[in-house]
Protein backbone atom coordinates (compact mmCIF):
# COMPACT_ATOMS: atom_id res chain seq x y z
CA UNK A 1 0.00 0.00 0.00
CA UNK A 2 2.44 2.64 1.08
CA UNK A 3 5.38 0.58 -1.07
CA UNK A 4 7.74 4.05 -1.93
CA UNK A 5 8.93 2.40 -5.14
CA UNK A 6 5.40 2.05 -6.32
CA UNK A 7 4.75 5.43 -4.83
CA UNK A 8 7.14 7.15 -6.55
CA UNK A 9 5.43 5.58 -10.13
CA UNK A 10 1.76 6.80 -8.70
CA UNK A 11 2.00 9.75 -7.10
CA UNK A 12 4.35 11.27 -10.58
CA UNK A 13 7.19 12.60 -8.01
CA UNK A 14 9.59 12.16 -10.63
CA UNK A 15 8.03 14.81 -12.74
CA UNK A 16 8.37 17.65 -9.64
CA UNK A 17 10.40 20.25 -12.19
CA UNK A 18 11.59 22.31 -8.71
CA UNK A 19 10.12 25.15 -10.21
CA UNK A 20 8.80 26.26 -6.17
CA UNK A 21 5.04 26.70 -6.94
CA UNK A 22 3.94 24.32 -4.31
CA UNK A 23 6.54 26.03 -1.75
CA UNK A 24 4.99 29.12 -2.64
CA UNK A 25 0.94 28.69 -2.08
CA UNK A 26 1.83 26.11 0.68
CA UNK A 27 0.37 27.75 4.02
CA UNK A 28 2.87 26.03 6.20
CA UNK A 29 5.64 27.58 4.43
CA UNK A 30 4.90 30.54 4.94
CA UNK A 31 4.44 30.49 8.51
CA UNK A 32 7.68 28.24 8.91
CA UNK A 33 10.54 28.79 6.19
CA UNK A 34 12.27 25.53 6.82
CA UNK A 35 9.32 23.62 5.40
CA UNK A 36 9.64 23.13 1.70
CA UNK A 37 7.80 20.44 -0.29
CA UNK A 38 10.22 20.21 -2.73
CA UNK A 39 13.42 20.06 -1.00
CA UNK A 40 11.40 17.37 1.36
CA UNK A 41 10.65 15.42 -2.63
CA UNK A 42 14.53 15.84 -3.95
CA UNK A 43 15.98 15.04 -0.45
CA UNK A 44 13.67 11.80 -0.25
CA UNK A 45 14.65 10.97 -3.74
CA UNK A 46 18.07 11.54 -3.75
CA UNK A 47 18.14 9.32 -0.03
CA UNK A 48 16.28 6.44 -1.97
CA UNK A 49 14.94 5.43 1.02
CA UNK A 50 18.43 4.55 2.63
CA UNK A 51 18.37 7.43 5.41
CA UNK A 52 15.91 8.14 8.09
CA UNK A 53 12.43 10.65 6.94
CA UNK A 54 12.51 13.94 7.51
CA UNK A 55 10.92 14.94 10.83
CA UNK A 56 9.30 17.61 8.63
CA UNK A 57 6.87 14.90 7.02
CA UNK A 58 4.72 15.88 9.72
CA UNK A 59 4.14 19.20 9.34
CA UNK A 60 2.38 18.93 6.33
CA UNK A 61 -1.39 19.49 6.48
CA UNK A 62 -2.58 17.53 3.74
CA UNK A 63 -4.22 20.13 2.25
CA UNK A 64 -3.96 19.85 -1.09
CA UNK A 65 -2.99 23.35 -2.06
CA UNK A 66 0.39 22.35 -3.46
CA UNK A 67 -1.25 19.64 -5.78
CA UNK A 68 -3.68 22.61 -6.54
CA UNK A 69 -0.86 24.41 -8.56
CA UNK A 70 1.34 22.02 -9.36
CA UNK A 71 1.42 21.97 -13.15
CA UNK A 72 2.20 18.13 -13.34
CA UNK A 73 -0.19 17.09 -11.07
CA UNK A 74 2.60 15.73 -8.64
CA UNK A 75 0.69 13.68 -5.79
CA UNK A 76 2.86 15.44 -3.17
CA UNK A 77 0.45 14.81 -0.25
CA UNK A 78 0.15 10.95 -1.08
CA UNK A 79 4.01 11.05 -1.59
CA UNK A 80 4.49 12.48 2.28
CA UNK A 81 1.92 9.32 3.54
CA UNK A 82 4.45 6.81 2.61
CA UNK A 83 7.45 9.00 3.91
CA UNK A 84 5.24 9.02 7.09
CA UNK A 85 4.19 5.42 6.84
CA UNK A 86 8.29 4.60 6.70
CA UNK A 87 8.41 7.34 9.50
CA UNK A 88 6.18 5.28 11.94
CA UNK A 89 8.30 2.05 10.85
CA UNK A 90 11.43 3.80 11.95
CA UNK A 91 10.16 4.89 15.46
CA UNK A 92 10.27 8.46 14.27
CA UNK A 93 9.12 10.55 17.26
CA UNK A 94 5.60 11.77 16.88
CA UNK A 95 4.44 14.96 18.54
CA UNK A 96 0.83 13.88 19.06
CA UNK A 97 -2.15 16.07 19.76
CA UNK A 98 -4.77 15.70 22.71
CA UNK A 99 -2.73 13.03 24.35
CA UNK A 100 -3.20 10.80 21.61
CA UNK A 101 -6.59 10.39 22.27
CA UNK A 102 -8.18 10.28 19.04
CA UNK A 103 -5.88 7.82 17.69
CA UNK A 104 -6.18 5.58 20.58
CA UNK A 105 -10.27 5.71 20.38
CA UNK A 106 -9.83 5.42 16.45
CA UNK A 107 -7.32 1.80 16.86
CA UNK A 108 -9.83 0.57 19.49
CA UNK A 109 -12.43 1.14 17.38
CA UNK A 110 -11.16 -1.70 15.18
CA UNK A 111 -12.26 -4.11 17.41
CA UNK A 112 -14.57 -6.38 15.60
CA UNK A 113 -16.06 -7.48 18.81
CA UNK A 114 -16.92 -3.55 19.71
CA UNK A 115 -20.59 -3.26 20.86
CA UNK A 116 -20.96 0.80 20.46
CA UNK A 117 -23.41 3.20 22.50
CA UNK A 118 -22.77 6.32 19.75
CA UNK A 119 -26.10 7.45 19.00
CA UNK A 120 -27.84 7.83 22.54
CA UNK A 121 -27.80 11.89 21.33
CA UNK A 122 -30.05 11.21 18.49
CA UNK A 123 -33.84 12.88 19.26
CA UNK A 124 -36.77 11.58 18.85
CA UNK A 125 -38.03 14.55 16.42
CA UNK A 126 -35.64 12.65 13.95
CA UNK A 127 -36.86 10.20 11.77
CA UNK A 128 -34.93 7.44 11.12
CA UNK A 129 -35.81 3.91 9.30
CA UNK A 130 -35.31 1.11 11.20
CA UNK A 131 -34.12 -1.29 7.96
CA UNK A 132 -33.24 0.47 4.97
CA UNK A 133 -30.49 0.03 2.36
CA UNK A 134 -29.54 3.70 2.61
CA UNK A 135 -27.01 4.30 5.91
CA UNK A 136 -26.43 7.71 6.75
CA UNK A 137 -22.76 7.52 8.20
CA UNK A 138 -22.29 10.05 11.12
CA UNK A 139 -18.64 9.45 11.10
CA UNK A 140 -16.59 10.62 14.69
CA UNK A 141 -18.98 13.79 15.93
CA UNK A 142 -20.08 11.91 19.08
CA UNK A 143 -16.75 11.01 19.45
CA UNK A 144 -15.41 14.89 19.17
CA UNK A 145 -18.06 16.18 21.21
CA UNK A 146 -16.70 14.31 24.30
CA UNK A 147 -13.25 14.38 23.36
CA UNK A 148 -13.19 18.46 23.10
CA UNK A 149 -15.94 19.37 25.42
CA UNK A 150 -13.81 21.61 27.21
CA UNK A 151 -13.66 23.55 23.67
CA UNK A 152 -17.66 23.71 23.93
CA UNK A 153 -18.19 22.42 20.27
CA UNK A 154 -20.91 20.68 19.68
CA UNK A 155 -20.35 18.41 16.78
CA UNK A 156 -23.25 16.75 16.49
CA UNK A 157 -25.81 19.34 16.13
CA UNK A 158 -24.10 19.82 12.68
CA UNK A 159 -25.04 15.68 12.19
CA UNK A 160 -28.74 16.11 13.56
CA UNK A 161 -29.16 19.58 11.46
CA UNK A 162 -28.13 17.17 8.31
CA UNK A 163 -30.55 14.22 9.27
CA UNK A 164 -33.25 17.12 9.82
CA UNK A 165 -32.70 18.27 6.49
CA UNK A 166 -32.85 14.91 5.38
CA UNK A 167 -36.00 14.21 7.06
CA UNK A 168 -37.48 17.32 5.05
CA UNK A 169 -36.44 16.48 1.97
CA UNK A 170 -37.97 12.93 2.94
CA UNK A 171 -35.06 10.84 2.36
CA UNK A 172 -35.18 7.71 4.03
CA UNK A 173 -32.09 6.70 5.70
CA UNK A 174 -31.02 4.26 8.76
CA UNK A 175 -28.15 5.02 11.21
CA UNK A 176 -25.71 2.18 11.91
CA UNK A 177 -25.45 1.90 15.87
CA UNK A 178 -21.79 0.37 15.23
CA UNK A 179 -20.26 1.99 12.60
CA UNK A 180 -16.56 2.91 12.90
CA UNK A 181 -14.38 5.92 12.53
CA UNK A 182 -13.25 5.80 8.33
CA UNK A 183 -9.80 5.53 9.47
CA UNK A 184 -8.85 9.15 7.62
CA UNK A 185 -6.59 10.23 9.82
CA UNK A 186 -4.58 6.68 10.39
CA UNK A 187 -4.50 7.00 6.57
CA UNK A 188 -3.27 10.49 6.43
CA UNK A 189 -0.45 9.78 9.33
CA UNK A 190 0.70 6.82 7.30
CA UNK A 191 -0.59 4.02 9.47
CA UNK A 192 -1.76 1.83 7.04
CA UNK A 193 -2.53 -1.12 9.19
CA UNK A 194 -4.85 1.11 11.26
CA UNK A 195 -6.87 2.13 8.29
CA UNK A 196 -7.26 -1.23 6.60
CA UNK A 197 -8.45 -2.79 10.11
CA UNK A 198 -11.22 0.07 10.20
CA UNK A 199 -12.39 0.03 6.87
CA UNK A 200 -12.38 -3.98 6.58
CA UNK A 201 -14.99 -3.94 10.00
CA UNK A 202 -16.68 -0.87 8.76
CA UNK A 203 -17.28 -2.94 5.08
CA UNK A 204 -18.46 -6.17 6.90
CA UNK A 205 -20.90 -3.74 9.03
CA UNK A 206 -21.96 -2.46 5.65
CA UNK A 207 -22.22 -5.97 4.33
CA UNK A 208 -24.14 -7.58 7.38
CA UNK A 209 -26.62 -4.76 7.54
CA UNK A 210 -27.78 -5.08 3.59
CA UNK A 211 -26.21 -1.22 2.88
CA UNK A 212 -26.06 -0.19 -0.71
CA UNK A 213 -25.93 3.56 -0.33
CA UNK A 214 -24.39 5.73 1.92
CA UNK A 215 -25.18 9.21 2.73
CA UNK A 216 -22.81 11.74 4.78
CA UNK A 217 -22.42 14.59 5.84
CA UNK A 218 -18.65 14.66 6.47
CA UNK A 219 -15.82 15.22 4.21
CA UNK A 220 -13.53 13.12 5.80
CA UNK A 221 -15.72 10.29 5.71
CA UNK A 222 -17.03 10.80 2.44
CA UNK A 223 -13.65 11.17 0.64
CA UNK A 224 -12.21 8.21 2.19
CA UNK A 225 -15.30 5.94 1.62
CA UNK A 226 -15.69 7.31 -1.79
CA UNK A 227 -11.85 7.07 -3.07
CA UNK A 228 -9.91 5.62 -1.10
CA UNK A 229 -12.27 2.61 -0.10
CA UNK A 230 -12.48 1.75 -3.59
CA UNK A 231 -8.70 1.92 -3.90
CA UNK A 232 -7.80 -0.31 -1.07
CA UNK A 233 -10.48 -2.78 -0.53
CA UNK A 234 -11.00 -5.19 -3.37
CA UNK A 235 -14.79 -6.20 -2.35
CA UNK A 236 -15.88 -2.30 -2.16
CA UNK A 237 -19.34 -2.16 -4.10
CA UNK A 238 -21.19 0.89 -2.40
CA UNK A 239 -22.63 3.94 -3.55
CA UNK A 240 -21.70 7.04 -1.56
CA UNK A 241 -23.27 10.57 -1.81
CA UNK A 242 -22.22 13.84 0.14
CA UNK A 243 -25.46 15.15 1.60
CA UNK A 244 -24.79 18.37 -0.48
CA UNK A 245 -24.98 16.24 -3.57
CA UNK A 246 -28.32 15.02 -2.27
CA UNK A 247 -30.02 18.21 -1.24
CA UNK A 248 -28.29 20.74 -4.34
CA UNK A 249 -30.48 19.07 -7.22
CA UNK A 250 -33.63 19.10 -5.25
CA UNK A 251 -33.19 23.19 -4.14
CA UNK A 252 -32.46 23.70 -8.01
CA UNK A 253 -35.63 22.17 -9.39
CA UNK A 254 -37.39 24.08 -6.63
CA UNK A 255 -38.17 20.78 -4.79
CA UNK A 256 -36.65 21.55 -1.79
CA UNK A 257 -37.14 24.89 0.18
CA UNK A 258 -35.78 26.00 3.53
CA UNK A 259 -36.89 29.10 5.87
CA UNK A 260 -35.22 32.18 6.71
CA UNK A 261 -32.56 33.44 8.67
CA UNK A 262 -31.35 37.32 8.87
CA UNK A 263 -27.96 36.77 9.01
CA UNK A 264 -24.68 37.47 7.34
CA UNK A 265 -22.36 34.39 6.96
CA UNK A 266 -18.72 33.54 5.38
CA UNK A 267 -18.20 29.61 4.14
CA UNK A 268 -15.09 28.33 4.83
CA UNK A 269 -14.44 25.46 2.23
CA UNK A 270 -13.05 21.99 3.95
CA UNK A 271 -10.36 21.33 2.08
CA UNK A 272 -11.51 17.53 1.86
CA UNK A 273 -14.93 18.97 0.30
CA UNK A 274 -13.77 21.24 -1.90
CA UNK A 275 -10.03 20.80 -3.37
CA UNK A 276 -10.19 17.39 -2.90
CA UNK A 277 -13.65 16.19 -3.51
CA UNK A 278 -14.61 19.51 -5.56
CA UNK A 279 -17.89 20.23 -3.92
CA UNK A 280 -17.76 24.11 -4.01
CA UNK A 281 -20.95 25.01 -5.31
CA UNK A 282 -23.15 22.32 -3.04
CA UNK A 283 -22.91 24.00 0.06
CA UNK A 284 -23.19 27.39 -1.31
CA UNK A 285 -26.47 26.75 -3.30
CA UNK A 286 -28.04 25.49 0.41
CA UNK A 287 -27.22 28.40 1.85
CA UNK A 288 -28.33 30.54 -0.95
CA UNK A 289 -31.57 28.42 -0.16
CA UNK A 290 -32.18 29.97 3.31
CA UNK A 291 -34.34 33.07 3.03
CA UNK A 292 -32.67 36.34 4.51
CA UNK A 293 -29.13 34.86 4.84
CA UNK A 294 -26.34 36.74 3.06
CA UNK A 295 -23.23 34.82 2.22
CA UNK A 296 -20.20 37.06 1.69
CA UNK A 297 -17.05 35.07 0.76
CA UNK A 298 -13.35 35.47 2.13
CA UNK A 299 -10.49 36.51 0.34
CA UNK A 300 -9.50 33.04 0.08
CA UNK A 301 -12.44 31.26 -0.72
CA UNK A 302 -12.87 27.78 -2.72
CA UNK A 303 -9.93 26.19 -4.67
CA UNK A 304 -7.65 28.83 -2.77
CA UNK A 305 -9.27 28.26 0.31
CA UNK A 306 -6.83 28.65 3.07
CA UNK A 307 -6.69 25.27 5.60
CA UNK A 308 -8.18 25.26 9.17
CA UNK A 309 -4.50 25.04 10.14
CA UNK A 310 -4.29 21.22 11.12
CA UNK A 311 -3.20 18.50 10.18
CA UNK A 312 -4.68 14.15 11.69
CA UNK A 313 -4.19 15.30 15.10
CA UNK A 314 0.08 15.38 15.29
CA UNK A 315 2.23 18.13 15.19
CA UNK A 316 -0.32 21.32 16.20
CA UNK A 317 2.16 23.58 17.55
CA UNK A 318 2.58 27.55 16.46
CA UNK A 319 2.32 27.65 12.60
CA UNK A 320 -0.64 25.54 12.85
CA UNK A 321 -2.21 28.60 15.24
CA UNK A 322 -0.91 31.45 12.73
CA UNK A 323 -2.36 29.28 9.98
CA UNK A 324 -5.81 29.56 11.99
CA UNK A 325 -5.59 32.93 13.26
CA UNK A 326 -5.13 34.18 8.86
CA UNK A 327 -8.11 32.27 8.18
CA UNK A 328 -10.12 33.78 11.02
CA UNK A 329 -8.93 36.89 10.54
CA UNK A 330 -10.26 36.60 6.97
CA UNK A 331 -13.45 35.48 8.19
CA UNK A 332 -13.93 38.46 10.57
CA UNK A 333 -12.38 41.27 7.25
CA UNK A 334 -15.98 39.92 5.65
CA UNK A 335 -17.59 41.39 8.20
CA UNK A 336 -19.69 38.26 8.52
CA UNK A 337 -21.97 37.22 11.80
CA UNK A 338 -21.06 33.50 11.56
CA UNK A 339 -18.17 31.33 9.63
CA UNK A 340 -20.18 28.41 8.80
CA UNK A 341 -18.65 25.53 8.05
CA UNK A 342 -19.20 21.80 6.60
CA UNK A 343 -16.65 19.80 8.44
CA UNK A 344 -16.35 18.96 12.02
CA UNK A 345 -12.49 18.57 12.48
CA UNK A 346 -12.71 22.44 11.09
CA UNK A 347 -14.82 23.60 13.56
CA UNK A 348 -13.08 22.32 16.77
CA UNK A 349 -9.43 23.23 15.23
CA UNK A 350 -11.17 26.84 14.38
CA UNK A 351 -12.57 27.14 18.18
CA UNK A 352 -10.01 25.28 19.59
CA UNK A 353 -7.09 28.79 18.24
CA UNK A 354 -9.88 31.03 19.55
CA UNK A 355 -10.21 29.52 23.01
CA UNK A 356 -6.51 29.04 23.18
CA UNK A 357 -4.90 32.23 21.97
CA UNK A 358 -2.43 33.97 23.99
CA UNK A 359 -3.14 37.09 22.55
CA UNK A 360 -6.15 39.27 22.38
CA UNK A 361 -6.41 39.91 18.33
CA UNK A 362 -7.63 36.83 17.27
CA UNK A 363 -11.35 36.92 15.69
CA UNK A 364 -13.68 35.71 17.79
CA UNK A 365 -16.24 35.17 15.09
CA UNK A 366 -19.03 32.74 15.78
CA UNK A 367 -18.92 29.86 14.21
CA UNK A 368 -21.54 26.99 13.34
CA UNK A 369 -21.57 24.17 11.24
CA UNK A 370 -23.74 24.39 8.02
CA UNK A 371 -26.24 21.89 8.51
CA UNK A 372 -26.99 23.40 12.11
CA UNK A 373 -27.84 26.69 10.49
CA UNK A 374 -29.75 25.38 7.72
CA UNK A 375 -31.78 23.20 9.70
CA UNK A 376 -31.96 26.14 12.54
CA UNK A 377 -33.80 28.19 9.59
CA UNK A 378 -36.18 25.28 9.02
CA UNK A 379 -37.31 25.63 12.94
CA UNK A 380 -37.79 29.77 12.50
CA UNK A 381 -40.03 28.64 9.43
CA UNK A 382 -42.19 26.53 11.48
CA UNK A 383 -42.45 28.81 14.24
CA UNK A 384 -43.88 31.00 11.80
CA UNK A 385 -46.65 28.78 10.56
CA UNK B 1 -10.51 14.36 36.91
CA UNK B 2 -12.01 15.65 33.97
CA UNK B 3 -9.78 14.02 31.64
CA UNK B 4 -11.10 11.17 33.78
CA UNK B 5 -14.29 11.78 33.50
CA UNK B 6 -13.72 12.01 29.14
CA UNK B 7 -11.94 8.75 29.69
CA UNK B 8 -15.11 7.19 31.02
CA UNK B 9 -17.54 8.84 28.36
CA UNK B 10 -15.34 7.19 25.73
CA UNK B 11 -15.21 3.87 27.24
CA UNK B 12 -18.87 4.18 27.46
CA UNK B 13 -19.43 5.14 24.25
CA UNK B 14 -17.22 2.24 22.74
CA UNK B 15 -19.15 -0.32 24.91
CA UNK B 16 -15.74 -0.68 26.91
CA UNK B 17 -17.75 -1.03 30.76
CA UNK B 18 -16.33 2.21 32.33
CA UNK B 19 -16.17 0.65 35.76
CA UNK B 20 -12.70 -1.02 34.19
CA UNK B 21 -10.99 2.48 34.18
CA UNK B 22 -9.58 3.05 37.99
CA UNK B 23 -8.67 6.44 38.99
CA UNK B 24 -5.64 6.22 41.76
CA UNK B 25 -4.63 9.51 42.79
CA UNK B 26 -1.23 9.92 45.00
CA UNK B 27 1.00 12.45 46.28
CA UNK B 28 3.46 13.49 44.50
CA UNK B 29 6.26 12.12 46.79
CA UNK B 30 4.81 8.37 47.37
CA UNK B 31 7.32 6.98 44.82
CA UNK B 32 7.13 3.57 46.25
CA UNK B 33 3.51 3.29 46.23
CA UNK B 34 3.41 4.61 42.26
CA UNK B 35 5.47 1.46 41.72
CA UNK B 36 3.45 -0.60 43.32
CA UNK B 37 0.55 0.31 41.47
CA UNK B 38 1.79 -0.02 38.08
CA UNK B 39 3.39 -3.30 39.01
CA UNK B 40 -0.50 -4.43 40.36
CA UNK B 41 -1.56 -3.36 37.34
CA UNK B 42 1.03 -4.83 34.63
CA UNK B 43 0.56 -8.12 37.06
CA UNK B 44 -3.07 -7.49 36.55
CA UNK B 45 -3.12 -7.97 32.78
CA UNK B 46 -0.40 -10.25 32.50
CA UNK B 47 -3.38 -12.45 34.00
CA UNK B 48 -6.03 -11.43 32.27
CA UNK B 49 -7.31 -13.97 29.29
CA UNK B 50 -6.36 -13.50 26.35
CA UNK B 51 -5.84 -14.41 22.58
CA UNK B 52 -3.73 -15.26 19.55
CA UNK B 53 -3.23 -12.18 17.68
CA UNK B 54 -4.65 -9.53 20.07
CA UNK B 55 -4.02 -6.14 18.53
CA UNK B 56 -2.04 -3.63 20.41
CA UNK B 57 -3.77 -0.12 20.87
CA UNK B 58 -2.47 3.22 21.34
CA UNK B 59 -0.72 6.33 19.51
CA UNK B 60 1.09 3.83 17.38
CA UNK B 61 0.50 2.33 14.57
CA UNK B 62 -1.07 -0.39 15.04
CA UNK B 63 0.88 -3.51 15.40
CA UNK B 64 0.06 -7.41 15.19
CA UNK B 65 1.45 -8.69 18.97
CA UNK B 66 1.74 -12.25 19.89
CA UNK B 67 0.50 -12.68 23.72
CA UNK B 68 2.87 -14.53 25.06
CA UNK B 69 0.84 -15.45 28.10
CA UNK B 70 -1.95 -17.27 27.46
CA UNK B 71 -0.96 -19.27 23.88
Amino acid sequence: MFDLKSVINTTRIRLCLDCGKCTVVCPVSKYDPEFNPRLIVQLALRQNGRSPVDDKVWSCLSCNMCMERCNYNVEFTDFIRALRHQGLAEGSEVQYSHGGTPQSVMHLMARRDLRQNRIDWLPEDIKVERHSDTAFFVGCAPYFEVIFNDLGVKTTEGTKGALRLLNHARIPFTLLPNERCCGRDLLLMGDAEGFLALAQVNLQEFHRRGIRNIITSCPECYYTLKVDYSRYLEDWDINVTHITEVLAPLVEKGEFSLGSLEQKVTYHDPCTLGRYSRIFDQPRNILDSVEGLELVEMVDNREKALCCGASPWVHCGLVNKQIQKERLAQAGATGADKLVTACPKCQIHLVCAQKNAEDDDICQIEIQDIYALAAQSLLSHEEVK
Amino acid sequence: MAEYEKARAILEMLGIRKDRLVLVQLPAFAGQEFVQQVTKLTTEITRMPTFRGARIAGPVSAQDARVQSLI
